[in-house]
């Protein structure tokens, strides 16, 4: 009967709406792009190369004569994708060691924040190009990498709210009724500090998509002749004089990501604290 | 007093907790008594005398530093998984304050059914429905709760709750830990008399802890005055009422806004309760105790037995008798 009620408080806070819609912006040019692409996305056109906006291609083509619009269907795909792994894995693994960190304090905190802190000192763009280095470059150690990059900010967050919750008294009165630390953490201290958790997963997203685009625009995310918009950026900036939007149309597609999920943090987080 | 009437017996219970310096902070200190089936044990004292402290020593949501509390109706929990699960389902705690004591994010019914899921109580998630509207409808609430937010609740409903969620095992000793210091006067009575009908119908044995004489004389068949971590007086609700001997006691009762008729000289006290870190010599009231004399700076009084089943830790008395 009040179901509704929630999501208008969402919606009344102005930065979530913005970007909300923002990010939605981004996924509906994705959920297009599996059922309607107009053309092949690396099928070279060098007849038609640099083209602006025509009826043919709306956003014009590039310096192989691809089709823009095509590609940043595609693109889509890649940020979306590598920004929900990267929050999944540092989620995944960041949000547990923070939860047996905060709750059990003592040694246990200690040995894992010393090594969260060692890798926090590591600058992160550093600590992917090594990885990539390493392991060469793919898609999946691009996922690695900034997967890593991504765990201290969840462990943080983890260990403060489970520490903040410990010694609750709910926590105390389901402990005193017998319950496992295993149902402690996770059926009753988790789902209070997911509000949080939601926050820093949006504003981590934002940052790993804009960490792959980073690593695409030096040549080490996504390979050629794969879109990207981060690769396509830096293709883009050879032509800049002679085709601004082809400029345009990626900075603008990552803007659109980064700053959707920045708002959409920051809205949460007001929203949280309301 | 029958040995066998005896549900939980404390010895020399004591509770440091580390303080600033390696000072330890007695929060108990030495401290026996024992609780008998069927019985409400009023725990009267002063915020910060450990009576909280107490309460969780009690339902082992805390170690004593040394001493034992015994449960004469199940085995010693420590150590043994089986053990200790058995003692959580038989020992429940209600707290202060029921806003903090509930989880914000699970609903009612959910929060209500969850100690049956701990225990293995019930075949299936229909039986275990079935427990929890029964036992939402002796604190009085009904089925439309199941389904609804902590949030919605008002403190005195919540406070309901929680009486359902401790109550729900069927355990044979509560500690009541403040439970209606949070709540409205009108709310109060109501769930007071909520815990005395509970007692009746179930055969639950309490520890009410209270700074509230007149809440704990109400419930109480039997009161224990704490001071600074340990027992001054014990007796009786009557005897305390009537004939208390402890100077602190007699303070406690005149200081109470429309205490009892019998007391009525103004035995204010002044000074705050002395740090448990640094407890005076001697007898630890001797620092605001009107009639405080030179033995009692030199020398700790014992528990002695006034009257039968009356204890009084007070050199004035034991003077008196000798």
């Amino acid at each position: 009967m009040k179901r509704n009620f929630p999501l208008r408080r969402y919606f009344s806070n102005i930065h979530f709406a913005i970007g909300f819609y923002m990010v939605m912006t981004v996924v509906s040019l994705m959920i297009l792009g599996f059922f309607y692409i107009p053309y092949d996305p690396n099928a070279i056109d060098i007849a038609h190369k640099l083209q602006g906006a025509t009826t043919a291609h709306i956003l014009g083509t590039d310096q192989l004569g691809r089709d823009i619009f095509s590609r940043v269907l595609v693109g889509t795909r890649v940020s979306l994708l590598i920004g929900i792994l990267v929050v999944g894995f540092g989620v995944l693994i960041g949000t547990p060691l923070g939860a047996l960190s905060g709750y059990f304090g003592g040694k246990t905190d200690e040995v894992i924040m010393k090594v969260i802190d060692t890798q926090m000192a590591f600058p992160g763009i550093l600590l992917a190009l090594m990885i990539i280095a390493v392991f060469g470059t793919s898609l999946q150690n691009t996922v690695l990498a900034l997967g890593l990059m991504s765990i201290p900010r969840f462990t943080r967050i983890a260990r403060s709210g489970f520490m903040k919750y410990r010694n609750a008294e709910f926590v105390q009165a389901s402990r005193a009724r017998g319950a496992s630390h295993a149902r402690i953490l996770v059926l009753h201290i988790l789902p209070n500090i997911v509000p949080e958790l939601l926050v820093t997963a949006s504003l981590g997203f934002a940052s790993a998509v804009m960490s792959e685009a980073g690593l695409s625009y030096l040549g080490l995310g996504m390979q050629p002749p794969n879109p990207s918009f981060g690769k396509m950026l830096s293709e883009a900036q050879n032509y800049i004089l002679q085709a601004w939007w082809y400029v345009l149309i990626p900075s603008v597609a990552i803007s659109l990501l980064v700053m959707g999920f920045n708002l959409l943090g920051d809205g949460l987080q007001s929203i949280n604290q309301q | 007093m029958r040995q066998h009437d005896i549900l939980v017996e404390c010895s020399q219970l004591v509770k440091e907790y580390k303080g600033t310096r390696n000072k330890p902070v007695r929060a108990v200190h030495d401290l026996s008594f024992s609780i008998r089936q069927g019985e409400t044990f009023g725990l009267v004292g002063e915020s910060g005398c450990g009576k909280s402290t107490l309460g969780q020593l009690m339902v082992r949501l805390l170690e004593p530093t040394s001493g034992t509390v015994r449960y004469t109706n199940f085995q010693d929990g420590r150590g043994n998984r089986k053990q200790e699960k058995a003692m959580r389902k038989e020992n429940q705690i209600i707290f202060q304050d029921p806003y903090s004591s509930i989880n914000p994010r699970k609903r009612i019914g959910w929060l209500v059914e969850e100690p049956l899921i701990i225990h293995g109580i019930g075949k299936d998630a229909q039986e275990r429905k079935a427990m929890v509207c029964s036992i939402l409808k002796e604190v009085g609430l009904d089925d439309s709760y199941l389904d609804r937010w902590p949030r919605e609740l008002s403190g005195g409903q919540r406070q309901r709750v929680a009486i359902a969620i401790a109550l729900i095992l069927n355990p044979s000793f509560v500690v009541c830990d403040e439970v209606v210091s949070a709540l409205d006067v009108s709310v109060q009575a109501q769930v007071l008399n909520l815990l005395q009908e509970l007692q009746e119908k179930f055969g639950l044995t309490y520890l009410f802890i209270s700074h509230n004489l007149q809440v704990v004389s109400y419930l109480s068949d039997r009161i224990g005055v704490m001071y600074l971590g340990g027992l001054v007086e014990m007796g009786d609700t009557e005897q305390i009422y009537h004939h208390c001997l402890h100077p602190y006691t007699k303070a406690l009762f005149s200081a109470s806004v429309d205490a009892f008729d019998s007391v009525k000289e103004d035995l204010l006290l002044s000074g705050d309760i002395p740090s448990p870190s640094r407890s005076p010599s001697g007898c630890p009231f001797h620092t605001r105790c009107i009639s405080c004399m030179k033995r009692c700076i030199e020398e700790n009084p014992s528990m002695v037995e006034v009257s039968p089943g009356h204890f009084c830790a007070c050199h004035l008395i034991q003077g008196m008798n000798t």
